[in-house]
């Protein structure tokens, strides 16, 4: 875009070669070529806009998507960043005519995805392996309200989007600086009407069909509160995202690890004992403890599973972690479970801001621990199950997530 | 180019280019006849330019004629003028001239009259006198782009409005507009950027693989309809960029060549016209209002002190910029800095002047801002950036 058209009202936001050839870089793992270049195209305006919002802004400016970026944009268009205590959606579009802002439905009938304001973003990229990279602009051209979305746009059934009309958007970026500023308490969204609860059984069968990259349009293939229930839970997000870029790895492939049968010695591939990870490290080999109940060692198990983390994320190298399960029999009907995070052999701490939860069967959240800046390991509370019971582990950090099932 | 000052020509006549730069005002006669017609009939009626506006406007808004946008039109050439003038004065390497911006600019009244706000403080023609030259701006810049597309890419940087309203315009049935949409649809998912951007032109797989995709979804995202083959998803896309490219570049008419006399059977149809009396009373108040004129004083004087403040370098980007009307490109040329920060300090300027308006209102007035007020700010202080660096004579 020529700088010569900017003006002061907007904001123009520069995109050097450098930073644009390791957005392509990060953008490399996708489903599709298209989600490949939408993924790409957010990727380098998420980096610009967060990078111009920090160097103007005293508010903290962070990224606040429920969902890790990667699956958001797999299926989307669009993201969520907090600027202060306030949560905005950027939309970046390729159009030259910047006639409307189009919002894809997500963004505003989704209870957790939903935001008070919208900005409209123009991106004119060209593709990175062009030898001749230049330095681009991005230009944020307008903003509105999620009220004025639910009450002035129109909404097109046919692709799911509120479509707003340029001349009803806020042509003005400095408004926006200043209403943020000055009003920081204002009620800009409008109501929305809360999504059903899916049933686990309603989730899987949803998955399995969507999880099919052949399907060119995911978005559009159930009716829109199936699709919006199933993306306001995080996990099933992931998941659906995993199943897309990991065709060939059916959910009965992938595998729940049946935990009963550890104690007969069947264990899961990938999960090892700790002597075989920490081979050659001894000294650092972690002990789980159980001693609350002396004497019952014979019944004790632990395996760990090496998972790598691959952020695609803002300037974090990648890092392993080792997942350790332990188990313990309680009653022939009762296990106690501990679980924990530890880092690979070559690393003394943990990545910093990294979580670790555990989920229900319906993916309900029941108990999470986030790193700090130096720790050595991480520690979910024990818990109690009855056999045949389903849950799973999640690892959440930046904008990469994993999920272990699990059946005691 | 001579100012108006008769009621009856300010809303009857047109600027007309005999050359790239002179112009002469022409009379529509049936334009004129509508208007003395009014005259007469209403002899009670102030025979001022704020009343007659607001009389046309609020017409416009209850009946939104031809006539009446004629006699709106007629009214905001001065605008469209001095924003004409503005972009040939800023974009100097351009291939359009002042009767090419002039004509786009006119076109584009109804999006003026659609945004206008007549509560809001400013009048009809100082908000033309912002807006226009934006709308300008904007069709240069989308012309500028759609000339470095080839067709294909054309089609990728659309927007889903322009495209539906580009195959509006060729007059086709909706049906068929939901099929080409679709067919649009499903290129832009099989035809990358990277494709686009290494100049590899749609082929017959593309086409294939476009169809295919097509007729998978025709049964979710049409209602009914029948299976497509390649070709005619070729012919359908090749209809759209044509659709397109004459859409974004319409053939430029002489929008300000007088118009014929052959209408003026209608002209007793056209003064039907209902008015929204209380709306009208409302604008003539306000237009009138010396508490307004004298916040709007209030307002300038508080901008201009705002300005003083500002660092004098700021104040030079300032001047460069809305007097000068230079781009930001040749300021930084000009001032040898590079364009991130040029285009950073100017936007940071002017939001310390509406930072600086907003704190005023909430200390001297004791309004406390909300985002409405805060947007009124933003036109009050473009209307300001208008007189202190613009057309005086467009501020009323």
């Amino acid at each position: 875009m020529n700088l010569a058209f900017a003006d002061p009202a907007e904001w123009w936001l520069e995109v050097s070669p450098t930073a644009q050839a390791t957005a392509w870089q990060q953008s490399q793992h996708c489903v599709t070529p298209r989600s490949q270049w939408n993924t790409y195209l957010n990727r380098v305006c998420l980096h610009a806009v967060l990078a111009g919002l920090q160097a103007e802004s005293t508010a903290d400016v962070e990224v606040a998507s429920s969902s890790a970026l990667a699956a958001v944009w797999d299926v989307v268009n669009g993201m969520a960043i907090r600027i202060g205590t306030k949560r905005c959606v950027v939309l970046p579009s390729e159009a030259i005519d910047s006639s409307e802002l189009e919002v894809p439905q997500e963004w505003v009938d989704i209870p957790n995805w939903a935001a008070g304001y919208y900005l409209a973003v123009q991106v004119n990229l060209a593709h990175p392996s062009n030898s001749s990279l230049e330095t681009q602009w991005l230009r944020v051209w307008g903003y509105t309200t999620h009220h004025d979305l639910k009450t002035i746009a129109t909404y097109d059934s046919i692709d799911r989007t509120y479509g707003l009309e340029a001349r009803s958007l806020t042509k003005d970026l400095n408004a926006f600086w200043i209403t943020l500023r000055f009003c920081p308490e204002a009620q800009t969204q409008a109501a929305i009407a809360p999504l059903p609860e899916l049933t686990a059984a309603q989730a899987q069968s949803l998955l399995q069909r969507l999880g099919n990259k052949a399907i060119a349009f995911p978005r559009l293939a159930v009716p829109f509160t199936l699709w919006g229930a199933l993306l306001e839970q995080e996990s099933w997000h992931q998941e659906l995202y995993q199943r897309r870029i990991q065709p060939d790895q059916s959910s009965s492939m992938r595998g729940i690890v049946h935990l009963s049968q550890w104690f007969q010695r069947q264990v899961e591939t990938g999960w090892m004992a700790l002597e075989a990870l920490y081979e050659g490290f001894e000294a650092a080999t972690p002990e789980l403890s159980f001693r609350s109940t002396p004497g019952s060692r014979e019944s004790e198990i632990t395996r760990g599973k090496l998972i790598e983390l691959a952020s695609q994320s803002v300037s974090q190298t990648d890092a392993q972690v080792m997942l350790l399960v332990g188990l313990e029999t309680e009653t022939a009907e009762q296990i106690r479970i501990v679980v924990q995070l530890h880092p690979s052999r070559s690393n003394v701490f943990l990545p910093a801001n990294l979580t670790l939860s555990l989920l229900s069967d319906t993916r309900t959240t029941l108990q999470s621990v986030q790193t700090s800046e130096q720790d050595n390991y991480i520690q979910l509370r024990r818990f109690r199950c009855p056999v045949g019971t389903a849950f799973s582990l999640q690892i959440l950090w930046e904008d990469f997530s994993v999920v272990e099932d699990f059946i005691v | 180019m001579q100012f108006r000052r008769d009621i009856v020509e300010l809303f009857s006549t047109f600027i007309h280019f005999k050359a790239e730069y002179s112009s002469v005002w022409v009379v529509d006669a049936r334009l004129r006849r509508s208007m003395q017609h009014c005259l007469r009939n209403s002899p009670e009626a102030p025979v001022s330019e704020s009343f007659w506006v607001c009389y046309w406007y609020s017409a416009w808004l209850t009946s939104p004629l031809s006539l009446v946008e004629q006699h709106l039109s007629a009214y905001l050439q001065e605008p469209c003028y001095w924003a004409s003038q503005q972009m040939v004065k800023r974009f100097t390497s351009s291939q359009y001239k002042l009767p090419d911006y002039f004509q786009s600019g006119i076109a584009e009244v109804n999006t003026v009259l659609k945004g206008f706000n007549p509560g809001k403080g400013a009048s009809l023609k100082t908000y033309a006198g912002i807006v226009f030259p934006s709308l300008l701006r904007d069709i240069l810049r989308q012309r500028h782009e759609v000339d470095l597309c080839t067709n294909w890419t054309l089609l990728r940087k659309i927007s889903k409005k322009r495209l539906i309203e580009a195959l509006q315009n060729l007059g086709l049935a909706p049906a068929t507009i939901a099929q080409y949409r679709l067919a649009w649809a499903c290129f832009n998912e099989v035809y990358i950027q990277p494709a686009a951007d290494l100049k590899i032109n749609p082929d017959q797989h593309l086409w294939a693989a476009t169809a295919a995709l097509y007729n998978s979804e025709r049964l979710n995202q049409l209602s009914a309809s029948s299976t497509v083959s390649a070709e005619a998803i070729e012919q359908w896309l090749t209809s759209c960029v044509t659709a397109v490219r004459t859409y974004l570049h319409p053939p430029v008419a002489s929008l300000n060549a007088p118009k014929s006399d052959q209408a003026s059977g209608e002209l007793q149809d056209d003064l039907a016209i209902h008015l929204s009396e209380s709306l009208m009373t409302e604008m003539i108040a306000q237009e009138d209002d010396e508490n307004r004129q004298a916040q709007q004083a209030q307002v300038h004087s508080v901008l201009t002190t705002a300005l003083g403040k500002l660092q004098s370098e700021s104040q030079e980007l300032m001047r460069l910029y809305y007097q000068q009307r230079l781009t930001q490109q040749q300021i930084m040329q000009q001032l040898k800095m590079s364009q991130a920060s040029v285009s950073r300090r100017l936007t940071k300027a002017r939001e310390a002047l509406l930072t600086m308006l907003v704190q005023w209102s909430q200390e001297e007035l004791d309004i406390s801002p909300t985002p409405t007020l805060i947007k009124d700010m933003s036109i009050a202080l473009d209307e300001w950036l208008l007189l202190r660096y613009g057309e005086s004579g467009l501020v009323s």
